[in-house]
């Protein structure tokens, strides 16, 4: 069927030249025909969903596959605004990505993880990935949105796991009974057995435990491949994982008849991985080397630093591995034919789950003929200190705005600093709770990023800590997550949350948002306004609140209203008489932009009851008050409206 | 000397089987059998036993939720609970537990160590 793609012509004439590169006027009109013709079959071809928007966002071509994509006739969608595609749940976050494609002018994509779905004629919804493409003409902003209906991939992905999980169950449940009748049978709980019955039973018994192994295996590298793991980075000292591993593996080897010697070099070794996958691959490794080692061989484990590496390396005395094998070893089922004919009863998975772990451990994986005979396998994988210093290290090229990301994979943190430093924000690091706790303490950040799956606790666990320290608890705060589910746990305004964006990050949209935090709290710390015509109790005041919060110390009710005018205040300490005015008469004025009340502490040497003035929350006298008194009342203050904030939580 | 009362919760009759063998190798140990969920909430309550070993797994009511059922009844609120699980990750162990179980055996199980594996975990509730 000839389908002809349907726009309004007058946009995309002028919109065209410009795609296209074509910008002079004298050739426009010939150029356009002819540019016209080539863009309409190009786009007509698209298997993939085209949209063009104008600046107003109605849609201004369309090819035939959004037509039949969305259930509309041709030429129908022309004129109508963009938002008829989109369900009505997805509007606001639909017209912020526009307004960010708008302001930054660069490409969005939103993937299969964004969850985002498009909305048919009919009002039914169907999952979709979209990349708005922003386009600018002399007519104004034009977007192309390119949208692929990704309904079969969810719904395959789904069936995989159903799959998965009933193979998983429904293989495993016979086999509880197999490997549970032939062990009771071995034990002698049904009675004597002649000894060839005996050796057939063990021969059975041997190989429905080698199906379990197999079956774990195949789920083992399904859940890696899919992503679906998920690893829980932690430092782990090297010497400890590994001896375990090697007492865990001690019944297997004195099965082959197999020694394990462990030597280290060093005393202490740390890395930064998952410890559970981790011993998974030096399992692997040793009962590989058990496997091909000569009854009464030795299989050494050695573990060493190289450069910024610890390498733990498997050392056996076997046959070594043949020349052809060699490029095939890490493949899945893979198996050098054994040339002794011995069956030595593994999936032949186990070295392609070393491989996909180590490779998600940021690490590599390798192997070299060991000198006197033998294999050699070694994982390498990166020192602590190493990601430690790179991770926890401040930003060394320091910027006016600087941010504290909470991350745990370096990976990501990297990219994101390196995302964000054009935009003109320095980015530290800390990839714990702890550590984003004491940083921030160190020094203010202008705003907070925190990754929600953080390891050591969760991330909204350490989003309270953060509003439990009277001085870090109006920091922005910006979290990274892969859905929205972490406003269902915690109530998420209580929690004082500047905003949330999904992972995978698009560093535009992020850089929006910290825009946005940035300029209403240009640091965040409380900030208090002290008014005191002496200039000694400014400055020593200004001296003990600095800790704490940010002071701006003013000697006059003008200059008060000034500050007033140009800053938002959490709190501020008022003398009585400024000059011969009253402080008291700045009480009105005394107000945030939303209009709640700054709350008072009154620090003055004339004493007068103010009780009744719910605004004035603690009355200090100069005269019988140390300084240490006026921080505690600040520090009570402040500590109070965090605590107001935790009982919402609660 | 009075028995070890244990219920063991599984819809497969095989594995019901081969555990009851399994943890008759200890002549301590008294085990009655469920099939399902439903069953073994009637059953804690009425038997009272000391230990209850439950599938994960299972058609209708899964082992999680007799679980919640269990801890529910002030009868059966006290009763320590082993999940009989595949291959149980730490992660899932921990999961379990949040649940308010006292620990996982992971399927396939060592028949002939079974019934010692189910003795340390009695111990070791007791002792705390």
């Amino acid at each position: 069927m000839k389908r002809q793609v349907r726009y309004g012509i007058f946009a995309i004439k002028s919109a065209l030249p410009v795609i296209f590169g074509f910008r002079k006027a004298k050739r426009e009109f010939t150029v356009a025909t002819l540019v016209d013709e080539k863009f309409r079959f190009a786009v007509e071809a698209c298997p993939n969903a085209l949209l063009m928007t104008d600046s107003s966002n109605r849609i201004i071509l369309a090819n035939a596959e959004a037509e039949q994509m969305f259930c509309y006739g041709q030429g129908e969608l022309i004129g109508k605004s963009m938002e008829v595609l989109v369900p009505e749940h997805l509007h606001a976050k639909y017209l912020e990505n526009r307004a960010s494609v708008a302001r930054y002018q660069t490409t969005h994509r939103f993937g299969a993880n964004s969850n985002i779905f498009g909305r048919r004629r009919d009002g039914t919804e169907f999952p979709i990935e979209v990349r708005h493409n922003p386009i600018q003409t002399r007519s104004g902003l034009l977007v192309l949105n390119a949208v692929v209906d990704i309904s079969e991939r969810v719904r395959t992905d789904r069936l995989k796991d159903e799959f998965v999980s009933t193979v998983s169950h429904e293989l495993r449940t016979p086999l509880t009974s197999i490997a549970g009748s032939l062990g009771l049978l071995i034990g002698g709980a049904g009675g004597k057995l002649p000894d060839q019955a005996m050796r057939l039973i063990g021969i059975a018994q041997t190989n429905s435990q080698r199906l379990v192994r197999l079956i774990n295996d195949i789920l083992d590298i399904e859940k890696i491949e899919s992503g679906q793991g998920v690893f829980n980075f932690r430092r782990i000292e090297t010497c400890i994982l590994v001896k375990q591993a090697i007492e865990a593996n001690r019944g297997y080897a004195d099965g082959f008849g197999v020694r394990m010697r462990f030597k280290s070099a060093l005393d202490v070794a740390e890395l930064y991985a998952d410890s559970d996958r981790l011993a998974q691959v030096v399992t692997n490794l040793l009962s590989n080397a058990i496997k091909f080692s000569e009854r009464g061989g030795e299989v050494s484990i050695a573990i060493e630093k190289r450069g910024d590496s610890v390498r733990i390396s498997v050392r056996d005395h076997g046959p070594g591995i043949p020349a052809e094998f060699r490029p095939r070893i890490f493949e899945k089922f893979a198996q050098a034919d054994a040339t002794d004919g011995r069956q030595k009863g593994g999936t032949g998975l186990g070295l392609s789950i070393v491989k996909q772990i180590v490779a998600r451990l940021g690490g590599q994986v390798g192997f070299e003929d060991a000198t006197g005979g033998g294999t050699v396998f070694y994982v390498d994988l990166p020192d602590w200190r190493l990601i430690a210093n790179r991770a926890i290290d401040v930003d060394r090229e320091s910027r006016d705005i600087r941010i504290l990301l909470c991350e745990d994979d370096p990976d990501t943190a990297v990219a994101l600093r390196e995302g964000l430093r054009p935009i003109g924000f320095s980015t530290d690091f800390a990839h714990n709770p702890d550590e984003a706790i004491a940083r921030a303490r160190q020094s203010p950040y202008a705003a907070v990023v925190v990754d929600l799956e953080l390891p050591d606790g969760d991330g909204v666990g350490l989003i309270r800590r953060f509003r439990e320290q009277p001085e870090l608890y109006r920091t922005p705060i910006v979290i990274m997550s892969k859905d929205r589910t972490w406003e269902k746990s915690g109530n998420a305004s209580n929690l004082n949350v500047r905003d949330w964006i999904e992972k995978p990050i698009n560093i535009d949209h992020l850089a929006q948002i910290l825009d946005g935090a940035v300029a209403r709290e240009p640091n965040g710390r409380p900030h208090i306004l002290h008014v005191d015509d002496d200039g000694d109790v400014l400055d020593l005041v200004a001296d003990v609140l600095r800790p704490t919060a940010s002071v701006t110390s003013v000697a006059s009710i003008e200059e008060a209203h000034r500050a007033l005018l140009m800053n938002q205040f959490d709190l501020a300490v008022l003398d009585m008489n400024v000059g011969s005015a009253s402080g008291l008469d700045l009480l009105p004025a005394l107000r945030r932009d939303d209009g709640a009340p700054i709350p008072v502490i009154i620090f003055s040497a004339y004493a007068e009851n103010l009780d009744a003035n719910p605004q004035v929350e603690a009355n200090l006298n100069k005269v019988g008050t140390s300084f240490d008194n006026l921080v505690a009342a600040v520090h009570d203050r402040l500590m109070l409206r965090s605590a107001k904030i935790q009982e919402t939580i609660q | 000397m009075s028995s070890i009362r244990i219920l063991h919760v599984d819809d497969e009759p095989d594995i019901r089987a081969v555990v009851d063998l399994s943890l008759g190798l200890n002549p301590e140990f008294e085990v009655h059998a469920c099939a399902s969920g439903e069953e073994a909430i009637a059953a804690a309550a009425e038997w009272a036993p000391i230990l209850i070993l439950l599938d994960v797994m299972m058609p209708g009511m899964d082992g999680p939720t007799t679980l919640t059922h269990l801890r529910q009844n002030p009868k059966t609120s006290g009763i320590p609970v082993l999940f009989m699980t595949a291959r149980a990750q730490t992660r899932e162990v921990e999961h379990f537990c949040s649940l308010g179980a006292q620990g996982v055996i992971s399927k396939p199980f060592d028949p002939m160590t079974l019934a010692g594996v189910v003795r340390d975990h009695l111990q070791t509730l007791h002792r705390i």
